[in-house]
């Protein structure tokens, strides 16, 4: 009878976390792509404009300063490096550029995140094309071979780490979640920013629509509540149920050591 | 708003000059054509007053102004862009080619981090901008450029980022136009007492407008660089209404300000007790269209926000929606120029703000360090309708944000919902003026426009349709206008004011109108500007110190504001008087200094009849200051030079004489007393009549004179004789002989009343030393029978010559000035007429001298005394209620000079003149000079061998006679300098016979080297003859040639 109920809360607590899961599946996935990449047509792939002749990478946060060890571009088989500098915003380097694609990978020193920006100029310094992806996290451990891609930055590909500890925050603190919820690639800003959940606005950002983001934030509730209701209630039949449980693993143990 | 679109269009139209003349042209021909439609008169004829106010409505020019399009930044040394700052305080930072052939540029420069604290510097040693120990920080300022560079450094080499924001290349015709200083101006210095000596809770007032090149009443904004130092943490708080909020220690801060009617603002701190130091530097204006400009706004212009000004608060955090800003009053405008400062920063990041609905790219703009946040500074911020999107790229900050002003792009379409409106605040509708001593009125209101600026407010009436544009002038929360107005006769008169938005020239907004009856000043009466603000004329109290020619100070805050004119009957420390239209004014050490500049007559007198002559009666108050008398060091009073002459004729070296000596009868050095030299005559003792006992002639036969008649030779100009450049060249003619006179002399000169002179007297020798040329004065004044024998004193080894020479003059002037008022609707350039402007000397003369000769070598003598400073007392007269000042002052010397080779005595030589001369203007006839031929008569001479030589010769010429300087002043103004000399000369040619002579033969003629030579500082009058020489004459009037022959 016991194992009946049990199954029974524990059918409804995994339909309301499966419901919460798709809502906020749903939530995330209802958030444009432009999210985590700064203006409607940050790519994927980056591709120097016609009149390009500079591209400036910059990766800004404190961390930054000492957290790149190297950036490297390539436009066609081999990777070079680009000069680093560090600046009072993060690390800059520069190259010079024809227009065309071209790939750009980064390689972290530490854990950290940052806005990751790329600004292609011609031969005046006016800038005529920009990117710019929102607190990117950098993580050794979370890397293919040492870097990350600007093109798996973007495309929110970034390998899963061995640790599911928190990401340092810009201000040392923790992140408010890991970075490997689904849709997570597509809202790198949102999960690292440690306010912009708790905004109004930045709600109105992701493009959800009302009624859904309170059914999403209605249904956590329910999910939270019903959740600890139920946590409890299995720790209460956990903690009457285990004088007999122990009793058996006694007479078991007893029964193999015979 | 996409700034690149825009930046690129801007370009495309501000980048010919050509181009931009052209628009200039068809906007201004627009707008004049469509103010005439808008403002028709009720016949709906455009009236001959109509198209004559039309004719003073000058073209407006669109200010240059290039906001630079998203760009990496000219200088950014940290990462490779451009070099770190030089600690040269000759460096220049190059821009970049785009902005080569701009006049100045707005321009970013951050700091970043330094290890010690840092100042940058540009021009003229101003620091723009300090950056405390490890603080990231950074200002926006404007600076001049020249080629294409801003002269920037710092006191220890550094990287820098340098950003600029925009170029400009207006001038001050246009409204709206923003221009750099080639020189910052230094407006207020706690230091040194300049506005204040310290800064607390009691605001300073720093004045702006008026210096270094900022328009005194033209000024619609200025640019100003605050270098402040606080004991405490506190706000900075400006009259205008902006709020710094800046940390213990230095700060520097660049903003731009509303200076007030009086042309300045007040700076103070937020809390009393606190207290800091202030230096303040304005580096730029926004110039103000003037009165009857086509246009006062156009694409580009910098116009003053008055309804959204207020300071706001805004907390934004990184990856939050943008906060939605409003800095612009009106939707035309195409960038907003906001105070910015942030505070309360975390997430431990520094970052920069970013404007619009996205942050794009990399971190560019205002500087918010980590600690510190963003101290108070100008953001150029590119709006749509007015507005924006504000956010921080990284972590979180509090930023005020202060709407200050926007420039203009282009026009938005004109919505009803948003109405214009327009008020005439004075005068009051049904109003009665009296204009018979003022001239003119001014109308003034207050206008708002709806989504777009202003373009121009038109002032009509239906008596006449069109009379004139506006000027405008923003106003702390509202905008104001004025307009100087009148009618053509006595009547009842509506006046209008008609605002036109940027939205479409030829559509009238809204309208205001005002039933005025006028009583205007009519032909013969005095009409003084109403500008005017007279002091010192009922009252004893001293109003101001007069500091010089155009600086006074006073002790309260005067009720003055730039334009106004200051006249002043004479004070003490202006004996002239004072005439000046205010600048500028400075609080210096708790006093009131108020600069001036010159004022056109006409511009105070718009209509007046002033014909004073002035003979100063019986010299009672002439004062005379007898120069070589009370000199120490007679080098300063006496000069003069000596050449040799060679046997063929060829003059040697001249030599100045640097050996002068004053000696008394015995030969020793002497101190003379006052009036030696020169002294005032009055009553009987006034002789300006050439007479025997004036000279050592024993025999009354011996002494004859002569006299020339004016007009018979054509040796001496006319004033309409002499050339643009003052010069006359004299015809070759010969003398035309021995004449009468017919008694007393003629000529307007001799009109005048002679019941005081100057008279002036000097014995003079000139010998040679041992090769070495002295000039000796005697110590006091000689009769003609002492100066033989002190003459023979002085012969020296190698020869000389002495002069006793003598002389006497009366002075009268003229003083004319005559204008007429010819506005009918408005004040217009030229609109007042100068029928007559004369100044005028009359003299009489009389120069007599004596000579010595014993010169057996020929030789050249140059000899110039000094002799007396005549201050002639300051003629006032009231002009309706205007106190006119004028004085003149007379330098006389005694000029000798001779090449000769002699040993002979010439007891008397002379002349007597009546001259008269001067100029007069008028507007239609330009500058005339006035000089008369005028009789002269002239002494006989009859040379005699120097008593006890054995020697009698005499081969060359000399001259010797008075020689003086008028110095004329209208007020504490340069009039005219003029100076004429009239020296009496005798050449001759003398053979004798026997041994001892026996015989002697002459040849010899007499003349009149006579000089006039001068110029006016005529600014005082809006005409272009600036410095203008009158005079440059030098004529040989021959007198008398003659033969003689008689025995000794």
């Amino acid at each position: 009878m016991n194992a009946d109920r049990r199954g029974s809360w524990g059918r409804i607590f995994r339909t309301f976390l499966s419901l919460n899961l798709l809502l906020a599946a749903a939530w995330f996935g209802a958030a444009p792509a432009s999210a985590d990449r700064v203006g409607l047509d940050t790519p994927e792939a980056l591709y120097a404009p016609v009149g390009a002749v500079q591209l400036w990478v910059d990766v800004e946060s404190q961390a930054a300063r000492s957290g790149v060890v190297s950036i490297s571009w390539r436009a066609d088989s081999s990777w070079v490096p680009l000069a680093l500098s560090s600046t009072v915003f993060g690390v800059t380097g520069s190259t010079a550029v024809s227009p065309g694609g071209l790939e750009l990978r980064f390689s972290p020193a530490g854990r950290f995140s940052a806005d990751v920006a790329i600004t292609f100029a011609d031969a005046n310094g006016i800038i005529v094309e920009e990117h710019r992806l929102r607190n990117v996290p950098f993580d050794p451990a979370r890397t293919f071979d040492g870097w990350i891609t600007w093109n798996d930055m973007a495309a929110g590909n970034i390998p899963p780490g061995p640790s599911p500890s928190p990401m340092p925050s810009p201000g040392g603190g923790p992140d408010r979640q890991p970075n490997n919820l689904p849709g997570a690639h597509t809202n790198i800003q949102e999960n690292h920013s440690s306010t912009s959940v708790t905004s109004p606005k930045s709600l109105g950002t992701t493009g959800a629509a009302g009624p859904l983001l309170v059914g999403i934030l209605a249904g956590g509730v329910l999910s939270a509540v019903a959740g600890t209701v139920l946590v409890l209630r299995q720790r209460w039949l956990r903690a009457a149920q285990a004088p007999r449980d122990l009793a058996a693993g006694r007479a078991e143990q007893q029964g193999e050591t015979r | 708003m996409n700034s690149r679109p825009f930046a690129a269009a801007v370009r495309g139209l501000f980048g010919g000059r050509f181009a931009g003349a052209v628009r200039m042209s068809v906007a201004s021909v627009l707008a004049v054509t469509l103010a005439m439609a808008a403002v028709p008169p009720p016949a709906a004829a455009v009236s001959g007053d109509a198209v004559e106010n039309l004719s003073a409505v000058r073209a407006a020019r669109e200010p240059g102004f290039t906001p630079v399009p998203a760009s990496l930044p000219a200088v950014d040394s940290g990462v490779g862009i451009g070099s770190r700052l030089s600690a040269d305080a000759s460096g220049e930072v190059f821009l970049g080619s785009a902005a080569e052939g701009e006049g100045a540029a707005l321009i970013r420069l951050t700091v970043f981090e330094p290890g010690t604290s840092q100042t940058v510097y540009t021009t003229a040693d101003t620091a723009v901008l300090h950056a405390q120990q490890g603080i990231t920080t950074s200002t926006t300022v404007l600076l001049p450029m020249a080629a294409g560079s801003v002269e920037l450094w710092t006191d220890a080499e550094s990287d820098i980022r340098v950003e600029p924001l925009a170029y400009f290349h207006g001038d001050q015709v246009s409204g709206g136009a923003t221009i750099a200083l080639p020189e910052p101006v230094v407006q207020a210095d706690t230091a040194t007492g300049l506005a204040g000596s310290a800064l607390t809770s009691v605001p300073l007032w720093i004045g702006l407008t008026g210096e270094g090149g900022v328009s005194a009443t033209l000024a619609r904004s200025v640019h100003v660089v605050l270098d402040v130092t606080l004991a405490e943490a506190d706000d900075v708080v400006l009259g205008d209404g902006q709020r710094m909020a800046l940390p213990t220690g230095r700060s520097i801060v660049a903003t731009i300000v509303d200076a007030e009617d009086q042309g300045g603002v007040t700076v103070g701190l937020g809390r009393s007790g606190n207290t800091g130091t202030l230096r303040a530097t304005v580096t730029g204006w926004v110039a103000e269209a003037a009165e009857d400009t086509s246009g006062a706004n156009h694409r580009g212009s910098y116009v003053v926000n008055t309804e959204h000004r207020p300071a706001t608060r805004l907390d934004v955090s990184a990856g939050t929606a943008p906060q939605e800003v409003r800095l612009s009053d009106d939707h035309d405008s195409a960038y907003a120029l906001a105070l910015v400062q942030a505070s309360n920063v975390s997430g431990g990041d520094t970052t920069t703000l970013a404007w619009g609905p996205e942050v794009r790219g990399r971190s560019t703009g205002v500087a918010v360090d980590q600690a510190a946040g963003a101290q108070p500074q100008l953001a150029l911020v590119p709006v749509d309708t007015g507005g924006t999107q504000l956010s921080i790229r990284r972590g979180s900050a509090t930023v005020s944000l202060q709407p200050l002003g926007s420039f203009l792009g282009d026009p938005v379409p004109h919505h009803a919902s948003d109405p214009a409106a327009i008020t005439i605040t004075s005068p009051a509708d049904r109003q009665s003026l009296d204009l018979t001593e003022t001239g003119y009125f001014t109308l003034e209101g207050t206008v708002s426009t709806g989504g777009n600026s202003v373009d121009r407010i038109a002032i009509s009436s239906p008596d006449v349709g069109f009379i004139g544009l506006a000027e405008l002038n923003p106003a702390g929360d509202e905008l104001t206008w004025s307009f100087r107005a009148l009618a053509p006769e006595d009547g009842d008169f509506d006046y209008v004011a008609t605002v036109f938005d940027r939205s479409d020239p030829g559509t009238a907004r809204a309208s205001d109108r005002v039933r005025l009856t006028l009583d205007v000043a009519e032909e013969g009466d005095t009409v003084v500007s109403p500008e005017a603000q007279v002091f010192h004329l009922e009252t004893t109290e001293l109003e101001f110190e007069v500091l010089d020619e155009f600086s006074l100070r006073f002790t309260e805050r005067p009720e003055l504001e730039p334009g106004d004119i200051i006249v002043s009957a004479p004070l003490p420390s202006a004996p002239s008087g004072f005439l000046g239209r205010m600048s500028s004014m400075d609080l210096v050490s708790g006093s009131w200094e108020v600069s001036t500049i010159e004022v056109p007559l006409e511009e105070l007198f718009l209509q007046v009849d002033i014909d004073e002559t002035e003979d100063y009666g019986e010299g009672d108050d002439v004062a005379v200051q007898d120069l070589i008398a009370q000199t120490t060091d007679p080098l300063e009073v006496i000069s003069g030079s000596y050449t040799p002459v060679g046997e063929d004729g060829t003059p040697g070296p001249e030599m100045p004489v640097s050996d002068v000596q004053v000696l008394d009868e015995n030969g020793n050095t002497h101190s003379p007393l006052p009036g030696t030299y020169a002294q005032i005559a009055a009553g009987e003792d006034v002789d300006l009549e050439l007479s025997s006992d004036e000279f050592n002639v024993p025999d009354p036969a011996d002494f004859k004179t002569a006299c020339r008649l004016p007009g018979t030779d054509g040796q001496e100009p006319l004033g309409e004789d002499i050339g643009d450049d003052g010069e006359w060249r004299a015809p070759v003619a010969h003398a035309p002989g021995d004449g009468s006179c017919g008694g007393q002399l003629k000529g307007p000169g001799a009109s005048l009343s002679a019941d005081w002179t100057t008279k002036v007297d000097a014995s003079v020798a000139a010998v040679v030393e041992n090769g070495v040329p002295k000039i000796r004065t005697a110590g006091k004044k000689l009769e003609p029978w002492e100066f033989e024998a002190w003459s023979e004193k002085q012969r020296g080894d190698e020869g000389g010559v002495a002069v006793r020479g003598g002389g006497e003059l009366n002075l009268g002037f003229a003083f004319v000035l005559k204008t007429k008022l010819s506005f009918k609707w408005k004040v217009i350039p030229r609109g007042v007429s100068i029928e007559e402007f004369r100044i005028e000397f009359n003299s009489k003369l009389k120069a007599s001298a004596s000579v010595q000769a014993w010169l057996q070598v020929e030789s050249r003598w140059n000899v110039n005394l000094k002799v007396a400073e005549v201050a002639l007392p300051t003629t006032t007269f009231m002009a309706g209620p205007i106190p006119v000042a004028i004085t003149n002052r007379l330098n006389f010397a005694m000029v000798i000079n001779g090449t000769l080779r002699a040993e002979a005595d010439i007891p008397a030589i002379g002349i007597e003149r009546a001259d008269t001369f001067g100029f007069v203007y008028s507007s239609a006839k330009g500058m005339k000079r006035i000089k008369e031929d005028t009789p002269t008569t002239y002494v006989l001479p009859k040379p005699r061998q120097v008593a006890g030589a054995t020697a009698f010769s005499f081969e060359g010429e000399v001259a010797a006679g008075p020689q003086v300087s008028y110095q004329s002043r209208i007020y504490s103004f340069a009039g005219p300098d003029i100076t004429l000399s009239a020296r009496s000369g005798y050449a001759a040619k003398l053979g004798v016979t026997g041994i001892p002579p026996t015989e002697a033969e002459i040849e010899a003629s007499i003349f009149l080297a006579l000089g006039l030579t001068g110029s006016a500082k005529l600014t005082l009058l809006r005409w272009d003859l600036l410095n203008l020489t009158i005079f440059q004459v030098g004529v040989r009037l021959n007198l008398l040639e003659y033969r003689d022959k008689w025995r000794l």
